[in-house]
């Protein structure tokens, strides 16, 4: 376990080392699903959520099956059937608890399955070998990061739909530049905290 | 690409015999808000917005409905407005009930435009002008040309 | 080959898999099972035990209590609005366009969208419980125009509707070509509410609409239609000496409900129907009323037609039903008005007969 603070762990994994903006993790989802900023923010509030359960649910996994067992050679295919059984719960338990938050979120948590920042996620804290809370804090804060950086261009690309644009240049193009733009200004947060 | 699951919603009420028979989306694989924004782009390149559309378009259908179903002559078009019981949900679920309504425009050169309460509406308050190939699709750039909102495009080439 | 590690793969992973989906029957066994919910409706005086899990809009229809709907359940339309006092969970975004603030403050509810999970405690205007649904045999159709046709649907045998003339009902397509599920549309009746065991219906082609293109190209003598009715609170109120009826297209139907329920009630009021049309082809049913006209003194027909061809010969009242309209009503005293018939056309009435002094609560209209 890396001697760092968790609490830096979150912040860093907000700004430093953001999911989508340094790392490019979750571009599917992020530039599908960043034309509007309500339905951004939904699904950036279910990646959160997913991130923070997967990140506490495939740490013990790993921590008291995978390693005690020796499968860490099949820890892929694990953690994804994991994502995808957490899922499927999760979405039943909403339907039945929270039935307003199911008709926000419900219909992105399919996409959350296969959306490559959660095994990311996953795959980062193992090779960090994380602890508990610092797994659970990472997982928070990417999603947050991930949250914050779908929702900021999703604002922008409702801003630039009223934009003359450049033949050739709408929709997904316009979006790398954004999302590139936004990267290199977070940079600008890597002189606070680094980790890796 | 990945589909907009709020997008997919829509698109299976936007298929042909759910809401309307033929549907809106006619055979075009885009997503609905890309429609949205390429049409919007081509009115922006002419200098104008969706509502300066639907704004003369809403005109002529109460124009026309002073006809009630019989033509109605304004300016350079004549106008015929068919009207039917019963009314359309629209496919956003905006809590917005269109009439049925069908509204025909010929100008003097025998060009024809016809819109529905929908279409027009559709329009009006999510600059939807229906996927390519449906046969309610509204051409936005000649349709403002029709409408006498635009100067004939110059070809950029 | 190492045979030993391929088993322990495959193993672990059957093994890892094999748990997971127990997990996630087991959450669906707990999660999805909503048990038997009681329903109580108006305070108790009626209670039924449903299946929990499914939306209220079809829980209640299986228990036949029939909500208005038009959309089926797509959320689009927004009838089936119900008041649920107790049980229904937070408004759904997809409901909220729907319900105004003040509905939300009476607890209104769109049954399409929120499922029964608990008891719940709901009022239902009474009338709905009048509401049945009839699995009828359509015996005789006709053209009445070139686009209206008539239809006439036997109910099955022993079974009897009840309905106040005027009312409608909701008529139900079967799938066909891209119509992959039922739609229902609201259709009402023209026959008389003296007539139990058959309803007859006019319906008039839309365009590109999904049910009365079933309807016009379908539909055959012989099939089985099913119906769900009766509703709406457009039918005879009598508290006058003279009922103005408008009606244009198929909007017919309902008035000559209507006239025959004055008729064979013995009612001693004057009634005088305006039926608009644009062209002489657009007429039906002008023999039958020129008849009760004959018959019943009481009974004044006027056809107008807008713009009559020169070879139909018109004689009678040109241009639209709203001049007549203006020339042949004097004011609104005692007088009740029926208008059936497109938006526009009602919209242009209601004006005239405001003007003309008649009061809003003494025009009657179906709003779809």
């Amino acid at each position: 376990m890396p001697d760092i603070n968790p609490l830096i762990i979150f912040l860093a994994s907000i700004a430093t080392s953001n999911m989508v903006l340094s790392n490019f993790l979750g571009m599917c989802s992020y530039l599908s699903v960043s034309s509007e900023y309500k339905t951004a923010s939904g699904l950036g509030m279910a990646v959160t959520l997913v991130l923070v359960l997967t990140s506490a649910l495939n740490w013990a996994v790993y921590t008291y099956l995978i390693v005690p067992l020796d499968l860490v050679y099949l820890q892929y295919v694990i953690f994804i059937i994991v994502i995808a059984a957490l899922v499927q719960v999760l979405e039943m338990a909403m339907d039945r608890y929270t039935p307003d938050l199911h008709a926000k979120l419900g219909i992105f948590l399919p996409l959350i399955t296969v959306n490559c920042a959660i095994l990311g996620a996953t795959l980062f804290m193992v090779i960090r070998s994380y602890g508990f809370v610092q797994s659970v804090l990472y997982g928070l804060g990417s999603g947050l990061g991930w949250w914050l950086a779908i929702s900021m261009l999703a604002a922008m690309r409702e801003k630039l739909a009223k934009a003359k644009l450049p033949p050739g240049m709408s929709g997904p193009a316009i979006s790398f530049i954004i999302t590139g733009i936004m990267a290199m200004a977070f940079i600008g947060f890597s002189g606070i905290f680094t980790i890796q | 690409m990945k589909p907009n699951p709020a997008d997919t919603a829509l698109r299976t009420d936007m298929m042909e015999g759910r809401l309307v028979l033929d549907g809106f989306l006619g055979d075009d694989e885009r997503p609905i808000p890309e429609i949205v924004w390429e049409d919007e782009a081509q009115l922006a390149a002419l200098g104008l917005t969706v509502q300066d559309l639907s704004k003369v378009m809403r005109a002529l259908t109460r124009k026309g409905m002073e006809g009630y179903g019989e033509p109605v002559a304004e300016g350079e078009y004549t106008v015929v407005t068919q009207e039917y019981m019963g009314f359309m949900g629209c496919p956003f679920k905006d809590n917005r009930r269109a009439a049925k309504r069908n509204t025909t425009v010929t100008n003097q050169q025998g060009e024809q435009f016809i819109w529905s309460d929908l279409s027009l509406h559709l329009i009006e308050a999510h600059g939807f002008f229906q996927g390519k190939g449906s046969v309610y699709r509204l051409e936005p750039v000649p349709l403002a040309r029709f409408l006498n909102l635009s100067q004939p495009v110059v070809s950029q080439e | 080959m190492n045979y030993a590690a391929i088993l322990q793969t495959v193993g672990s992973l059957a093994l890892i898999s094999g748990v997971l989906s127990l997990l996630i029957s087991l959450a669906e066994k707990v999660l999805n099972n909503y048990g038997v919910c009681e329903l109580d409706i108006n305070g108790g005086a009626k209670k039924i035990s449903v299946q929990g899990g499914a939306s209220l809009l079809s829980t209640l229809a299986a228990e036949k209590i029939f909500l208005p709907s038009a959309c089926g359940g797509k959320a689009t339309c927004g009838l089936c609005k119900v008041q649920v006092l107790e049980g229904a969970g937070p408004l759904l975004p997809t409901e909220e366009p729907y319900i105004p603030a003040e509905e939300r403050a009476r607890h209104m509810r769109l049954a399409c969208q929120i499922k029964v999970k608990t008891n719940m405690k709901l009022v239902i205007p009474e009338e709905l419980f009048n509401i049945r649904e009839f699995n009828c045999q359509l015996v005789a159709m006709e053209d009445l125009t070139y686009d209206i046709k008539w239809l006439k649907l036997e109910l099955p045998p022993g079974e009897r509707i009840d309905f106040k003339a005027g009312q409608f009902v909701q008529f139900y397509s079967k799938p066909y070509g891209k119509v992959k599920e039922e739609v229902f549309r609201a259709y009402s009746i023209s026959s008389r509410a003296s007539e139990h065991d058959h309803i007859e219906l006019l319906i008039r082609l839309v365009p590109g609409g999904l049910l009365t293109t079933y309807v016009h190209t379908v539909l055959k003598v012989g099939d089985q239609v099913r119906l769900s009715g009766p509703y709406g609170d457009f039918y005879l109120r009598g508290n006058c000496d003279e009922m103005v009826m408008i009606a244009g297209g198929s909007g017919l139907a309902p008035i000559r409900s209507l006239v025959y329920d004055v008729i064979e009630k013995g009612l001693d009021i004057n009634m005088r129907f305006f039926f608009g049309a644009n062209t002489v082809r657009d007429l039906y049913y002008i023999d039958e009323f020129r008849q009760i006209e004959k018959d019943h003194p009481n009974f004044t027909f006027i056809p107008c037609v807008a713009t009559p061809n020169p070879e139909d010969n018109w004689t009678g009242p040109t241009g639209f039903v709203t001049v007549a309209l203006k020339e042949q009503v004097a004011d609104g005293n005692n007088k009740e008005a029926y208008l059936c018939g497109s938006p526009g056309m009602l919209n242009a009435c209601i004006d005239i007969l405001k003007d003309k002094g008649f009061t809003e609560d003494r025009i009657f209209f179906d709003k779809f």
